[in-house]
């Protein structure tokens, strides 16, 4: 029942438990880093020590002569793609057609010049908004006294003052300030500050005022002669976007065949992830879980331990708090997502299958603060430039207690969690430093063993406790045409569990090195290392524990690894990007080593004229892709956790040969086609999670564990030896992903992967036991007026393998839909902002057959409300 | 959670907030004032989110027994014009009753609404419903699950199973009156009748050997109810 009582656990807990934070960062403002220039250019944050482009020219745009008189203020949005020069290289209509004034906007946005938008100092591309509001004819029939031709009462009072954006402080520029005063109008601009002054006469005067992407603002004011009235009026924003202003590379470089970079909305907003970036991969191709509720994902038929989780390439012990807890990153800090299906570069070790890497941004130098808050966690970030330093320190921590919420349920039970996260940037992007600590804790409590049964309030006692700190230093050095980064991280991962306690003190360092050589070739090498001390509780019963069996000889461990890659292309055609890969593990039980070669190479087939892609770019091509390569990883737990991940290497070192081959599409309106085939062969594999019967019973088996470790007079060893004989697998498959990018408007994507993970079982290949043959993903979001934000995932995942009287894994549960929506408002208030969203996972309640018998039904309505300072 | 943990976060946002506050020297602050009245904001096109609680009554037809409902709603969608809306909602709960069902219940439906006057409002939806692990304190009826090698179907729901695990077809008419509190918010009191048809499924928890079916006994409950429910709309 140990399955049934964590999934009726995650049911109750996660429903109010993940209130965390939507999206977000200050309006307009900059937040995380550059869209990199080596990938798909899908960027979608303003990045750190990012400046806006400024106008050079005036924005105004004439009414249009042939336009019929208008009535209300009428506004034409458009999507100004601004080149490092500040020329306006391309304009997209946003708002629905309004034809006579949407020529006129496009026309004039044509000729606008800018002071182009920059990054670190360098002139960038960049994608921002525009919006021009053409206001109706004054209502009046005398003429607008605008100039100091006046004609009018004597002007002897003054109105002055300034136009802020509510919510964001910024000011709001080239406004049209509009008084009226006894049926007379004035009017004046607001300058590049935001100020505004504007001579009247005395008289109760009604101020409007017009600004592209604003709302009307109108205010009334009482002047008197010879008074000067000074004013700050906070104008709001049509749309209150944070991920609006878009820096575009000019060149975006294509250089691995299967990642897939996710960035802004789309690793914040997707619905039933509660927020959470990680949790997005589990809606691209190639990702199948083990239950659709729990992190662990099977990517490409691979055991959940084979997939790495990083931060900025190096792995984290635990990435989320239990059950379907939240991630223990502050959603703040990923910039991005990187996600290898397979095919990872060089760099990446330790791993056969995928690697989800979460990269971190340079903190923004703007001052901000947020509170989260919710019935079951309560957390908040906090970022403070420190002049003196150079620097920047970001701070957040969190604090989850879902055993109260529990507690309503059942008293046998009970949670809770915590993690933290202090980071310090000094220096610049190209030579700067990093100190980053983090880590986290969750512990479950059940019912003490030495409770009595009977008792109506038993006490409770921990049964799982996991904990892990990270202490990363870094400092980036640029020199010529050498970029470095060295890293030190220091690492505790604690594990107690059935009365068994893993201690795990560990050193990493890591240097990483890009030389480039010319425009053409760039090279890349690197060495890592680490050391790792256990130490497990001298009241370990190894012979009692199967658990304990599995690690009883382990005391230290280390690791050193190198790699060397290139990225050539010999002609614009063709990206050609080998390496390889060198790694020693050694403990007190063995020693093995690795040797990885790896080949990624793509071809240029043909440009694509599209409108929305800057002709010439890797984004606008037609691109052919294939990758081979070998990886190689340490034995690893079935479910990795603190400290208990890494097991004695006398088991053996697991390896798989990865190849595959594919294409991608683009299409107008930024949608975009990969199609891909895989292949891999694991050979051998150890540690597989596999959970199924071996031969067909009538009753189900109820835990996550094999079920020699639950019953049968010899428990220990079977549990032993079935994890550790190592076995031959093989997964093959093909993978779809039709994208359209978060530029403005509907984002999101379809993928679809037809796939097959099978291991060897008396000469016969036999479906994995986490084998899924369909995986149908859609995820769509949109942005509406006033700051909502619609988003919605529907998935399908065939059903899980199962044992029958034909044989092992010859029958199949039931396949499962999912639906989820999610709801996000942001309101503005004087100085702060409020989101506010509403998150429903299983919309439907539709079952999912989890193991032959039972199916788990459960939704998750979650409401969530941060407020940002 | 400790107390210091608390403080200390407390002591951070507040620390942030007056990090960040200034004078304001080009004068005094001011927002807008409204341009145009909250009831007419009301009427214009865009999307509206409501939430409420909802209570109500569930009544078992042709041998079904009852239960007490209280729940949480959503209403999500799109005032189209003046007159017209069209709405998705969704309700989960608990329902519950000392001799009748005990369970989880849920709906979702979509729901075309006519705004009859500026206040005032009709809807009937359609859309899928049912109940998650409802329990009755009722006998079991046979034949028992103990006893099946494959799945059964009932004929009738009289006598009715102990235990039903499912979902169905389910249809609702509205009767909503609502105030308008803002240019944002609004808040509102509504009157539902439903009509559900649900597929019971009791799983014995034991699969076909020979296919890992699992073997189910059905049973098709129609149900009735009303609700009352208050709540709040934002826009």
């Amino acid at each position: 029942m140990a399955l049934r009582l964590a999934i009726a656990i995650v049911v109750v807990a996660a429903s109010v438990a993940h209130a965390q934070a939507p999206s977000g960062s200050d309006a307009g403002s900059a937040a995380g880093s550059a869209a990199g220039s080596d990938n798909a250019g899908s960027g979608s944050a303003a990045p750190a020590g990012f400046v806006p482009p400024k106008a050079l020219t005036s924005t105004d745009v004439p009414y249009p002569s042939t336009a019929p008189a208008i009535t209300e203020p009428l506004a034409v949005t458009v999507k100004l793609r601004i080149d490092p020069t500040g020329a306006v290289t391309k304009v997209d209509l946003v708002t629905p057609p309004q034809p006579i004034f949407d020529d006129a906007v496009i026309a004039a946005a044509q000729q606008f010049k800018f002071d182009p938008g920059t990054y670190d100092g360098k002139p960038v591309a960049v994608a921002i908004t525009f919006t021009h509001t053409f206001l109706p004819a004054p209502p009046t029939t005398p003429p607008t006294n605008a100039g100091s031709a006046d004609t009018g009462p004597p002007r002897t009072s003054v109105l002055r003052g300034k136009l802020v954006e509510l919510g964001t402080r910024d000011p709001v520029t080239n406004a049209s300030i509009v008084v009226e005063i006894a049926g007379q109008t004035y009017n004046a601009e607001s300058d590049s500050t935001g100020h505004f002054r504007i001579e009247l006469p005395p008289g109760d005067a009604t101020v409007n005022v017009y600004a592209p992407a604003h709302d009307h603002f109108v205010q009334r004011e009482t002047l008197a002669a010879k008074q000067e009235v000074a004013v700050t009026y906070l104008v709001a924003r049509d749309r209150y976007d944070p991920y609006e202003i878009v820096v575009v590379s000019d060149q975006p470089r294509r250089e691995e065949v299967s990642r897939v970079t996710l960035r802004g909305p789309e690793i914040q907003e997707v619905p039933g992830t509660f927020g959470d970036p990680f949790r997005v991969v589990q809606s691209l191709p190639g990702v199948a879980s083990i239950v659709s509720l729990l992190p662990y994902p099977v990517v490409r038929g691979a055991s959940p331990s084979s997939t790495a989780y990083e931060i900025d390439g190096t792995p984290v012990p635990m990435l989320f708090h239990l059950l379907a807890g939240p991630s223990v990153i502050h959603p703040d800090f990923i910039d991005s997502i990187q996600f290898y299906p397979g095919g990872a570069p060089a760099p990446y070790g330790g791993y056969t299958a995928g690697i989800i890497d979460g990269t971190t941004a340079r903190a923004d130098t703007k001052p901000m603060a947020d509170v989260d808050l919710s019935l079951l966690e309560v957390g908040g970030l906090v970022r403070e430039p420190i002049p003196q330093l150079d620097a920047t320190v970001t701070a957040a921590a969190r604090y989850g207690f879902p055993g109260l919420l529990l507690s309503l349920a059942t008293n046998q039970v009970s949670l809770s969690y915590w993690d933290y996260q202090l980071r310090v940037d000094g220096g610049t992007k190209t030579n700067g430093w990093t100190l980053f600590a983090f880590g986290a804790r969750d512990e479950l409590d059940t019912v003490s063993s030495t409770a009595d049964p009977n008792a109506a309030n038993p006490p409770l006692s921990p049964a799982l406790i996991l904990e892990f700190h990270r202490l990363d230093l870094r400092y980036h050095q640029t020199l010529g045409d050498w970029e470095t980064t060295y890293r030190l991280i220091f690492g505790y991962d604690h594990t107690y569990s059935d009365d068994v306690d893993f201690d795990v003190l560990s050193v990493k360092p890591v240097i990483h090195s890009r030389y480039k050589a010319s425009k053409t070739l760039d090279f890349g090498f690197g060495a890592d290392g680490s050391a790792r001390k256990v130490a497990q509780d001298a009241g370990a019963d190894a012979a009692a524990n199967p658990i304990a069996a599995l690690t009883a000889q382990l005391t230290s461990s280390y690791s050193a690894g190198v790699y060397a890659e290139a990225l050539w292309r010999p002609t614009p055609s063709w990206l050609i990007r080998p390496g390889v890969r060198g790694d020693v593990y050694s403990d007190n039980t063995a020693t093995k080593q690795s040797f990885d070669p790896r080949l990624t190479v793509r071809y240029k087939l043909a440009d694509r004229d599209l409108p929305e892609i800057a002709p010439g770019t890797d984004d606008s091509a037609i691109w052919l892709k294939s990758s081979i390569g070998i990886y190689h990883q340490p034995p690893r737990f079935v479910l990795p956790e603190p400290g208990f991940d890494e097991m004695p290497l006398k088991y053996g070192l697991s390896q798989s040969i990865q190849t595959s081959l594919g294409a991608e599409i683009p299409f107008r309106y930024n949608i975009s086609l990969s199609a891909e085939g895989y292949y891999n062969y694991m050979d051998p594999t150890v540690f597989d999670l596999s959970t199924n019967e071996a031969t067909a019973g009538t009753s189900a088996n109820s835990s996550l564990l094999p079920t020699t470790i639950v019953t049968g007079d010899n428990g220990e060893a079977q549990f032993v030896q079935r994890l550790t004989t190592p076995e031959l697998g093989r997964a093959y498959g093909v993978e779809l992903l039709l994208r359209r990018q978060a530029k403005s408007g509907l984002y999101g994507w379809i993928s679809y992967s037809l796939s097959r993970s099978e291991r060897e079982m008396d000469g016969q290949w036999v479906p994995y036991d986490y084998d899924r043959t369909h995986l149908l993903n859609l995820v769509a979001g949109y942005p509406l007026p006033r700051n909502w934000d619609l988003g919605m995932r529907a998935q399908y995942e065939s059903g899980l393998p199962a044992t029958t009287t034909a044989g092992y894994n010859a029958g199949r549960l039931d396949g499962y839909v999912r639906i989820d929506i999610r709801v996000d408002k942001r309101a503005i208030y004087r100085k702060w902002l409020l989101d506010f969203y509403v998150d429903i996972t299983n919309v439907a309640v539709q079952p999912e057959e989890i193991e032959p018998g039972f199916s788990l039904r459960y939704v998750l309505p979650t409401i969530g409300l941060r407020g940002r300072i | 959670m400790p107390d210091h943990v608390i403080r200390s976060l407390a002591l951070v946002a507040a620390l942030g907030t007056i990090a960040h506050a200034d004078k304001d020297p080009d004068g005094e602050i001011k927002l807008s004032l409204p341009t145009e009245s909250d009831r007419v904001a009301w009427l214009r096109p865009g999307f509206r989110l409501g939430l409420g609680i909802m209570y109500g009554e569930m009544v078992g037809l042709r041998g079904v027994r009852n239960g007490r409902e209280l729940a949480v709603n959503m209403h999500a969608g799109l005032r189209l014009d003046a007159d017209w809306s069209l709405i998705a909602s969704f309700k989960y709960g608990r329902v519950s009753a000392a001799n009748g069902i005990t369970g989880f219940i849920y709906s979702g439906t979509l729901d075309p609404t006519w705004h009859v006057t500026h206040s005032f409002s009709l809807a009937a939806g359609m859309g899928f419903g049912g109940i998650v692990s409802g329990r009755t304190n009722a006998a079991d009826v046979e034949p028992l699950g103990a006893n099946l090698q494959s799945g059964y179907t009932f004929s009738s729901s009289n006598p009715a199973m102990p235990f039903c695990d499912g979902n169905g077809l389910i249809g609702v008419l509205r009767a909503e009156y609502s105030w308008v509190l803002g240019p944002r918010s609004s808040t509102h009191v509504e009157l539902e009748v439903v009509g559900q048809y649900i597929s019971c499924q009791d799983p014995t928890g034991v699969t076909e050997p020979d296919t890992a079916t699992p073997i189910v006994r059905t049973q098709y409950w129609p149900m009735t109810g009303g609700t009352l429910s208050w709540g709040l709309t934002w826009r």
